[in-house]
């Protein structure tokens, strides 16, 4: 996805706003001011272009409630409207179809859930309006027949443009699903560790419990992927300073056997001894799910993550500002809400030394800033020098200050 | 508006006993409307050694008020300077910063290269103005006019 565009959607009001993505996206901004929403709205709207299904707003790691609590509201006897409006822009990954493609919806309250009640898709020559008459029960859109659809619809054709082309760019969206598995959201928390594991089932859950034993089931069964998956950790933990090896213990050689996660350090003339993931910082353990599905070859194309630096110290934040530099450059879109000033800078300074494939338009840094009861976001670029561009008077005001009352100025 | 610091007033801006004119030069740059500041090369690595600058820098690059221009074309600009005209003051390296940044206020207080700013045929294009406490160390109206001035910033 390239861009997003909202309006009424939660903490942002009437006027359309559009926030460019890019292949790494950091959400910045004070808290409450709708960088979870945001994450919620991206998921969301891809349900309703790929998957064709009414997204469900109340799914975790992003519960945003019932339409009036996704519905943008002032309080007070202002009005509060009864839609709201999303939308994305992008490039097709298949060979389907050359140039942006717009998508865009209108959710209106429909027994307290926000139901896409009007799609619209369309390139820079035709357009396709998909209204929604009646609906067959939460969760689907009503299946039209081909004569049905045509009356539902609106085609905005050009007069010279083969008829068909703008329900083409709905398939094409549909056929893009095999290119893009739905968006990858972790929890700002995650599960807490276990000295011993028992297997589980290898669903991805939003704490990544699941991750343990998946790391078990790699070991045990195909050691070539699990050495891979290994030295990804390893340089991480070795660039963050966490740990230098990590490893599983089995007790047992079937895939039901307990297991344990073990990591250990390196001393200058020899290592250090093994320890359960329990007994050691907190850190190893909030990072483990994410740093494994970042690496993993065969997750989604989006990620959606909440605060990665939970419980990391400065040097293994900034390791992970690196990471999202090149699993970034490898081809993933990651959308990052962060706190974290050594994960924007280590993006920053990877990108000015080059030390990533990624480029400074492969950025996009997101400032969601407070306005009164609104929120106005800001896409701010990066230079080649890792300057930071476009960035709107009163962005980081609270850090100059305390800046300048650090140096007693 | 871009604003170019020397390193012979750095004292008066990050030093223990900061000047009222110096102080409130930095105050203006400390604003989310005030100036952006640019740095770079040598002079860049002047004024880092003063650790109060490096915070403060910092935090400008961070909150998109401050830039740091690229070695290698201040490198090339300071050469081009060298071989093109004849400066009156030995600091290529700041004109080179303005040739290449665009930055057309400078504080410092050698008068060479005062005059070397203020000349368009060193630092090309438009006229660099100076901010200076070389008589005085108080705020004048002067300080005050210049600051309030938005076409300091070429390119």
């Amino acid at each position: 996805m390239d861009s997003i565009t909202l309006q009424n959607y939660r903490c942002f009001g009437p006027e359309e706003q559009t926030a460019r993505l890019a292949p790494l996206t950091l959400l910045v901004g004070p808290n409450s001011t709708g960088k979870t929403s945001f994450l919620a709205l991206i998921r969301a709207l891809w349900d309703v272009a790929f998957r064709e299904v009414v997204p469900n707003f109340r799914e975790e790691p992003f519960d945003l409630g019932s339409f009036e609590n996704v519905v943008h509201g002032r309080g007070g006897r202002t009005t509060t409207p009864n839609s709201f409006a999303a939308g994305f822009e992008y490039c097709p990954r298949s060979d389907l179809h050359a140039g942006t493609i717009w998508f865009d919806a209108t959710f209106e309250d429909r027994q307290t859930t926000p139901f896409p009640v009007m799609r619209r898709i369309a390139d820079e020559d035709a357009s396709l309006e998909l209204r929604v008459r009646e609906h067959c029960g939460m969760g689907k859109f009503q299946l039209y027949t081909s004569a049905e659809l045509r009356d539902a619809d609106r085609i905005i054709l050009p007069d010279d443009y083969p008829a068909g082309v703008a329900e083409y760019l709905r398939y094409v969206l549909s056929e893009e699903r095999g290119y893009m598995m739905r968006p990858v959201a972790n929890a700002p928390t995650r599960s807490r560790p276990h000295r011993t594991y028992n297997p589980i089932a290898l669903e991805q859950d939003i704490g990544g419990a699941y991750v343990p034993s998946y790391l078990a089931g790699l070991y045990r069964r195909n050691p070539d992927e699990w050495q891979l998956l290994r030295n990804g950790l390893e340089n991480f933990g070795q660039a963050s300073g966490l740990f230098d090896e990590i490893s599983v213990r089995s007790f047992g050689k079937s895939d039901g056997d307990p297991f344990q996660i073990q990591i250990r350090k390196f001393g200058k003339r020899r290592k250090g001894p093994w320890r359960n993931l329990i007994d050691v910082g907190y850190g190893i353990s909030q990072a483990l799910p994410i740093l494994t599905e970042l690496l993993r070859s065969d997750m989604p194309t989006i990620f959606l993550l909440q605060q990665p630096e939970v419980h990391l110290h400065p040097q293994a934040q900034a390791a992970l500002g690196t990471l999202f530099c090149n699993v970034a450059a490898g081809g993933r879109q990651l959308v990052v809400e962060t706190h974290s000033d050594y994960i924007i800078d280590r993006v920053r300074m990877d990108v000015r030394d080059q030390t990533t494939r990624l480029k400074p338009d492969d950025v996009s840094i997101l400032y969601f800033e407070p306005r009164d009861l609104d929120v106005k976001i800001h896409s701010i670029r990066l230079d080649e020098m890792g300057n930071v561009l476009d960035a709107p008077p009163g962005y980081r005001q609270f850090f100059t200050d305390e800046m300048m009352r650090s140096i007693g100025l | 508006m871009c604003a170019i610091i020397d390193n012979d007033v750095a004292h008066q801006l990050f030093g223990n006993r900061p000047t009222e004119a110096g102080l409130y030069f930095l105050r203006w740059l400390s604003r989310s409307n005030g100036g952006i500041v640019v740095a770079g090369g040598r002079l860049l690595r002047e004024l880092s050694q003063n650790p109060n600058f490096l915070q403060f820098f910092t935090d400008r690059v961070q909150a998109g008020r401050g830039r740091r221009v690229p070695d290698d074309a201040l490198d090339a600009a300071e050469e081009e300077i060298r071989s093109q005209v004849v400066c009156r003051s030995n600091d290529a390296h700041v004109l080179a910063l303005a040739r290449v940044s665009g930055a057309r206020l400078l504080f410092t207080n050698d008068r060479a290269l005062q005059q070397d700013f203020r000349d368009r045929e060193i630092i090309g294009g438009t006229r660099g103005r100076v901010y200076t406490t070389v008589d005085r160390n108080d705020v004048r109206p002067a300080h005050r006019e210049l600051l309030r001035r938005t076409d300091l910033c070429q390119g």
